[in-house]
């Protein structure tokens, strides 16, 4: 994933985006590679910051839109999250600060959530990479995230890191699933492994 | 440093006001090396002041007065100092967020997100213009104070002048010697001086017992946290559970808020007992478990431990038989042997018994990833072998599995970053730690979890929602009962197919 977001170079073969080598694309600047990326890191930052930073972040150029930042909030399904804090967009996440407040993990994943998708919707990111994006969501939160979110940003290249197999279900296209596990490898004994523990497999 | 770890919770750390005297006595303490120093210092310029007095009146009492002209100088000094003073304090809490920026924009954890974001040049913009306004502020008050004593030296230096040429006036008149001129043309620049110093050493002592006064406060906040959480009537942890531990309509809100996150729950964990607490975000699950290992205390409503309350045990005690792996798990970097032998520091320094530990904990193939085996290096900082989330979280459990002998073993979404073979095997091992922690000692094994298909495996699962409990009962009792328990285990099911 570091080498996607060309955080580093492969030191062999070469990685292409519609055929042209992303080693020759400029990494930063206003058209550099890394507008073209967005993703929610399995250690996401926690800005101490507002509830809007925390979202507005994910496109600054697109920052002032207040309309476009509340519907990725209501996309991930952080609303609720916005709705109990005391002065809303502009409290400090915070209890560091006077008049913020503290979010607990679930609460702050749907906001890096959010300001992945800002970064689609307004910011133009072609490639989505989640990182292990529901580790500290609840069981419906997971399931809303890939029903709904993955729905939202079709279209876009999305790259999944799971070792939950509910999540990579749900997913790769069905036929790809039968393909591995008909292959019986690694894929299949893992996939069988947590599905075992449910009594379905 | 004691102070702040001597406080039993965690609440303080989360109170704006406290972190405001934390950062403050941080900057200050060296006013706190030597509180004497000043008072004494103090006294000396009052006396050497008085004798430039005493010596001034000896040639024409009116020029005793002399130093009035001069007492505005000193006042201005003085305050322009506790004027300063003030100012810092009111800039404490931007003066953290300055730090959380910096930290942003150099830490390793956040640079990733950062550059991919595109988001250095606004950080430092952001930190930039913090720290311009806050400098502004402090410049702003520099010159209104410097403007202010520069007037209050005018003031004295016509004073000096005055009394300089009307002396020089009285010797040429014969009324006083041309020595009586010199004396007061020395003694007056001497005051210039004296008064100078006597300003500062009154702002030193005022500075200083400010700083006193904040760490009396910390020391007062610390005692009265100990106070409270360890009430008179002290009773020993019992070395084996005989019923069970219970909460009695305990309700909880964090300091600060007056939303309550846990509300008048009553539940009882039967000794030996292996318990799962599931809900959905924010229902209070991890809450529940830090009011167990009392990093909170209950607003209301009382935990018992065989009929003990829980209050009356010495806390150390207490979590002295309290193995717990959390969700937001610390990162010690140190040595692998050390940062896993932390969960029980008697028996740190022994491979055996840490190795021991990660095998309850289902992590022993880490040790052969490290170079170096336990005595690796862990982290970046300190030129060490740095270790994946997942690696980081085996490190954790390990942790946990130190102690031998829990009464209660609390597992917080211990797995959240583990692959399956290695969330298949913990599984089977938590069992078998649970029924070691059961057998030896009655201790009780609670799992906070989203992960159902470990959740059934326990003898009580517990279903919160919003801060109560909503379902109680065995897997197979809350699958006939078809609510909530059942509904949520067929949702996570379904994702396999």
């Amino acid at each position: 994933m570091k080498l996607l977001c060309r955080f580093y170079d492969p030191d062999e073969g070469r990685i292409s985006v519609d055929g042209a080598d992303l080693a020759s694309l400029r990494p930063d600047g206003a058209d550099g590679w890394h507008r073209r990326v967005a993703a929610v890191f399995q250690d996401y930052v926690q800005f101490e910051l507002s509830a809007y930073d925390n979202v507005a972040f994910g496109a600054l150029e697109r920052r002032g839109d207040e309309r476009a930042v509340a519907e990725a909030v209501a996309l991930a399904g952080a609303d609720r999250v916005v709705g109990r804090l005391a002065e809303g967009w502009s409290t400090p996440l915070s209890r560091q600060f006077s008049s913020g407040t503290q979010l607990s993990g679930g609460e702050w994943q749907r906001l890096a959530l959010a300001r992945a998708l800002f970064a689609v919707r307004a910011g133009g990111a072609g490639v989505l990479i989640l990182d292990e994006p529901t580790a500290g969501l609840d069981v419906r939160g997971e399931a809303e995230v890939y029903e709904r979110f993955l729905e939202v940003t079709r279209g876009t290249t999305t790259i999944v890191i799971s070792h939950r197999f509910s999540t990579v279900r749900r997913v790769v296209e069905a036929g790809t699933h039968a393909e591995l596990l008909a292959a019986g490898r690694v894929y299949a004994t893992m996939y069988r492994l947590q599905a075992e523990r449910f009594g379905t497999a | 440093m004691d102070l702040v770890a001597a406080v039993p919770g965690v609440a303080h750390h989360e109170l704006s006001e406290y972190s405001d005297r934390m950062e403050l006595i941080r900057t200050e303490r060296t006013y706190l090396a030597n509180p004497f120093n000043p008072i004494s210092w103090t006294l000396a310029s009052v006396v050497s002041t008085v004798t430039v007095i005493v010596l001034l009146g000896s040639v024409r009492p009116v020029l005793a007065l002399l130093p009035l002209v001069g007492l505005p100088a000193a006042v201005a000094n003085g305050r322009a100092d506790v004027s300063l003073e003030n100012l810092l304090d009111a800039q404490a809490e931007d003066n953290r967020r300055l730090r959380h920026l910096l930290e942003l924009a150099t830490e390793p954890p956040a640079a990733k997100e950062v550059r991919l974001l595109g988001l250095g040049r606004e950080i430092v913009e952001r930190h930039g213009a913090l720290f311009a306004q806050l400098e502004r502020a402090r410049v702003r008050l520099a010159t209104r104070n410097t403007a202010g004593v520069v007037a209050a030296w005018m003031v004295f230096g016509a004073g000096y002048a005055g009394a300089v040429l009307w002396s020089m006036h009285l010797a040429r008149t014969g009324a006083i010697s041309a020595g009586s001129v010199l004396l007061v043309l020395s003694l007056g620049a001497q005051m210039n001086m004296q008064l100078a110093e006597l300003g500062w050493n009154v702002a030193w002592l005022i500075r200083t017992y400010r700083a006193v006064g904040r760490l009396v406060w910390l020391s007062d906040f610390a005692a009265e946290a100990k106070a409270n959480a360890d009430p008179p009537a002290r009773r020993p942890v019992p070395a084996v559970l005989r019923q069970g531990i219970a909460f009695d309509s305990v309700s909880f809100a964090y300091p600060g808020t007056d939303r309550p996150v846990l509300h008048r729950v009553d539940l009882s964990l039967p000794q030996g007992a292996t318990v799962a607490v599931v809900g959905e975000n924010g229902a209070g699950k991890t809450t529940l478990a830090k009011l167990l290992v009392r990093l909170y205390e209950p607003t209301s409503g009382r935990i018992s431990v065989d009929g003990t309350d829980l209050r009356s045990f010495d806390i150390e005690e207490w979590r002295a038989r309290i193995s717990a792996g959390f969700q937001d798990f610390a990162r010690f970097e140190l040595v692998a042997r050390e940062s896993i032998g932390v969960g029980f520091v008697p028996d740190m320094a022994s491979s055996a018994k840490v190795g021991a530990a990660l095998a309850r904990g289902a992590a022993e193939d880490l040790v052969e990833v490290l170079p170096d085996g336990l005595a690796t290096q862990l982290g970046r900082e300190f030129d060490g072998t740095e270790l994946s989330i997942g690696q980081w979280q085996k490190i954790a459990l390990g942790r946990a599995m130190m102690r031998e002998s829990p009464l209660v073993l609390l597992l917080d979404e211990p797995t959240a970053s583990l692959d399956a073979p290695t969330e298949h095997q913990l599984f089977e091992r938590f069992a078998g730690a649970a029924r070691q922690v059961a057998d030896a000692h009655g201790g009780v094994t609670i799992l906070v979890s989203h992960r159902f298909s470990t959740v059934c495996m326990a003898d009580l699962i517990v279903v919160l929602d919003g801060g109560a409990i909503q379902e109680l009962g065995s897997h197979d009792q809350l699958m006939a009962r078809g609510g909530r328990y059942a509904e949520l285990y067929r949702l996570q099911a379904s994702g396999y197919c």
